[in-house]
């Protein structure tokens, strides 16, 4: 193993968004955008009409979102819920926004401050024209994250962008799937643009879609994607305009910069509802490049003062491999925590945003240097780090303790990617649905209690997952099991939801590729909360190759479990390979070979000894826990035929515990 | 006030205790886990799930006990040896 390096001295770095151009009247060929003063004095609307415009922008980004949704054929979007919608003001500030995914919400408007910075004067910005940014430097974490905007003009004055993200999984990058485990550069992870125009003045640009096109192994998912990015931008601009038409662009202009001021409002003073103070959390992840397990390290000291909150990170040196992120991608992260857990109730817009300050050190793998790889994002655990101190600040306001909630964003590996033939013949390649399916965090008496099994991804948290025979109608695989992983849940006095785990093995398809992601063989990503363990595996990613398994499906037989793989692996003179950390995509033979995927469940809050008998009880009939974890763990003893509780023996198994604990715990004193 | 699951800060005394059985821990200006008993685990001790083991993990937990319940306070994981982390620092004032 590597040594753990040290967590840096480096220059700590403000994330910022500043006003593109001073903010000052800027002519933009097609028009003009009004200075941002003039904007920001805006005659404020009556309640009543700020409601009913406030609302209206929210509807017009949430139909927008769902035509995006429905044109889209991509699993990742249309099931996974990876997209979004939103209304910037003319300067990119964002209003109102329909967001998926959580971590875009504080990112994209980078993206509109870019296009007026590079084109405004020259090509120019113009009604009816469409540009699209994938570049992680700029906006979003990794080349996947494909934002379409357009400007709304009214008498030649720019009042207002619409914007629409969604996670497009192939890249052309130099693995299937636009998340590649091999990569060594940012240049490896496939194509990046930066504010191309797809369409200008109402016309399509054939030329540049066709250059998109040709660089994605899968061009008819990435058309499909593009044209719902384009579809919901079409809607939106639709019903803009109507609006528009309705109320008058100076109420709609006020709307847009009030609505901003309203998130704000509500987000500083939910802030001063709790105490000051300071709370730090610390996360981990497993591997770089190899060929030996490496730790890094993720560290967040959180502290509220008055009506800021202040994120000050740290975080080991970036990586060859791609756990790196870069700083737009880092702040965006902290995002996901923010909008589910702090500030759920507030508009998602630039209004929330500014009471939180971020600093990322620079030369580290949360603010890595351009080039590097950034396929899977060390900002990953970020969202978990910052889950926690907010669930800790929480528990200072009684009226909160209800929205207490451990993480679930990193939960330990995945096997996550595919590429290759499908059975009709042609390439394509994507990700396995089961990710959004993570178990959810635990909250506390007053809240959810224990976390949701198989809920879904706490960075897309409307997530759901392809049905079984959706993605072997799809892609090239039969399933041979898809199940919530047994004892991977965190147990605690709330115990953490419960993951997905799958089996699947190629089918009619001569070429098919695998990939496995994450980490958490080595170490645990983070940990639980207030006495909770944190969350295992059910068992190891693995690799199963050279099965007779077409000949065990003609007589009837799927195998169940890792033992059944085994025993025909031994049967057929197979083997049996643990995947210990990421893998870049491998070759899979048809019929003969398996892909095992697990994934760990959320994290738990509070002592598993203080769980009632009867949940624990319940935990077991519905397989989240073994009878074996229930009285190592829990202290629970269950009669296995009768599956009833033993209140003798677990009273006594209790209070060994508790003795145990007696026994070991010594105040720390330095050393 | 409420800091913890199982821990209040009494807004007379200034002082962290116990919310189960009442134990005075430690002044609300110290981390209260310089206090209380801390105990080294492996993961592959807690039998429940698959958890990195002994010879390949690369941290181990730290489990932290009420002095007077032993109800368990935090399970950090953690690099073997590192110091307690000062996790829940509430401002008091001067």
């Amino acid at each position: 193993m590597e040594q753990i390096v040290n967590q840096t001295k480096a220059r700590k770095v403000l994330y910022e968004y500043t006003t593109p151009l001073g903010g000052k009247r800027t002519d933009v060929v097609g028009g003009y955008i009004p200075a941002i003063e003039e904007l920001r004095k805006y005659q404020k609307l009556s309640p009543v009409d700020f409601e009913i415009l406030s609302y209206r922008m929210h509807s017009i980004c949430n139909e927008a979102r769902q035509a995006v949704l429905r044109v889209s054929g991509s699993p990742v979007v249309a099931e996974g819920g990876e997209c979004l919608f939103a209304i910037y003001d003319p300067w990119g500030y964002t209003s109102s926004m329909a967001c998926g995914l959580l971590l875009h919400l504080a990112g994209t408007q980078n993206n509109v401050k870019e296009i007026i910075e590079v084109q405004g004067e020259s090509p120019g910005i113009r009604d009816g024209d469409i540009f699209m940014v994938n570049e992680p430097s700029i906006a979003g974490y990794h080349a996947c994250d494909q934002w379409t905007g357009t400007p709304v003009f009214v008498d030649g004055q720019l009042i207002a962008w619409l914007g629409s993200l969604t996670h497009t999984a192939e890249t052309g990058a130099i693995e299937p799937g636009g998340i590649p485990a091999g990569a060594r550069s940012l240049l490896d992870e496939g194509y990046r643009v930066q504010g191309i125009k797809v369409q200008e003045q109402g016309k399509l640009n054939k030329a540049v879609i066709n250059g998109l096109l040709r660089s994605s192994r899968d061009p008819s998912y990435y058309i499909l994607d593009l044209r719902a990015r384009i579809a919901g931008l079409n809607v939106a601009k639709e019903r803009f305009m109507k609006l528009i038409k309705r109320y008058g662009v100076n109420k709609i202009k006020s709307a847009i910069e009030q609505n901003i001021d309203h998130g704000e409002a509500m987000a500083r003073a939910k802030l001063r509802s709790l105490a000051d103070g300071t709370w730090r959390s610390v996360a981990y992840m497993d591997w770089d490049v190899g060929p030996n397990p490496k730790l890094i390290k993720v560290t967040t000291t959180m502290t509220k003062k008055g009506d800021e909150l202040i994120l000050d990170f740290d975080a080991s040196p970036p990586n060859a491999g791609y756990f790196n992120c870069y700083l737009p991608g880092s702040f965006g992260l902290v995002f996901v925590a923010i909008a589910s857990q702090l500030f759920w109730e507030t508009p998602g817009n630039w209004g929330f945003i500014k009471p939180i300050k971020a600093y990322f050190p620079e030369g580290t793998c949360l603010n890595a240097p351009y080039f590097a790889p950034v396929g899977l994002c060390a900002a990953m655990p970020v969202s978990d780090l910052v889950t926690t101190t907010i669930a800790k600040m929480f528990y200072t306001n009684e009226e909160l303790w209800g929205d207490i909630n451990a993480p679930w964003q990193r939960n330990a590996l995945a096997g996550q990617f595919w590429g290759g033939l499908t059975q009709y013949g042609y390439p394509s390649g994507s990700l396995f649905s089961e990710i959004w399916a993570s178990g959810t965090g635990a909250g506390i008496d007053q809240g959810r209690g224990d976390g949701c099994d198989t809920g879904a991804l706490m960075m897309t948290i409307e997530s759901s997952i392809s049905d079984v025979e959706m993605t072997e109608l799809m892609s090239p695989f039969l399933y041979l099991w898809r199940r919530e992983g047994i004892d991977n849940a965190g147990p605690g006095r709330w115990r953490g939801g419960a993951s997905v785990g799958w089996a699947v093995t190629p089918h009619n398809s001569p070429y098919v590729l695998v990939g496995f992601t994450g980490s958490g063989h080595y170490v645990d990503n983070i940990q639980s909360l207030d006495g909770a363990y944190p969350p295992g595996l059910e068992g190891d990613c693995m690799i199963v190759r050279g099965l007779n398994l077409k000949e065990a499906f003609q007589r009837g037989y799927i195998p169940q479990s890792v033992n059944d793989l085994r025993e025909m692996a031994e049967k057929s003179n197979g083997s049996l390979e643990v995947v210990a950390h990421p893998l870049p995509t491998i070759p899979m033979a048809t019929d003969k070979d398996v892909a095992v995927n697990v994934v760990g469940g959320a994290k738990g809050i509070g002592d598993p000894l203080d769980r009632e008998p009867e949940r624990v009880l319940a935990d077991v009939i519905n397989r989240i826990f073994s009878i074996g974890a229930a009285k190592e763990v829990y202290g629970i003893v269950i009669n296995p035929e009768k599956l009833e509780i033993d209140f003798q023996a677990t009273n006594k198994t209790r209070a060994q515990i508790k003795e145990n604990r007696r026994k070991k715990g010594k105040v720390w004193e330095g050393k | 006030m409420r800091i913890h699951y199982n821990l209040d800060l009494d807004n007379v005394t200034k002082k962290i205790k116990c919310r189960k059985c009442g134990h005075e821990i430690c002044s609300g200006k110290e981390n209260y886990k310089l206090h209380v008993p801390r105990a080294e685990v492996w993961p592959d001790e807690i039998k429940c799930g698959r958890r990195p083991l002994r010879n390949e993990a690369l941290c181990c937990y730290y489990e932290y006990y009420c002095p007077g319940c032993y109800t368990m306070l935090d399970v950090e994981v953690s690099e073997q040896g590192a110091p307690p982390l000062w996790d829940i620092q509430i401002s008091l004032g001067a």
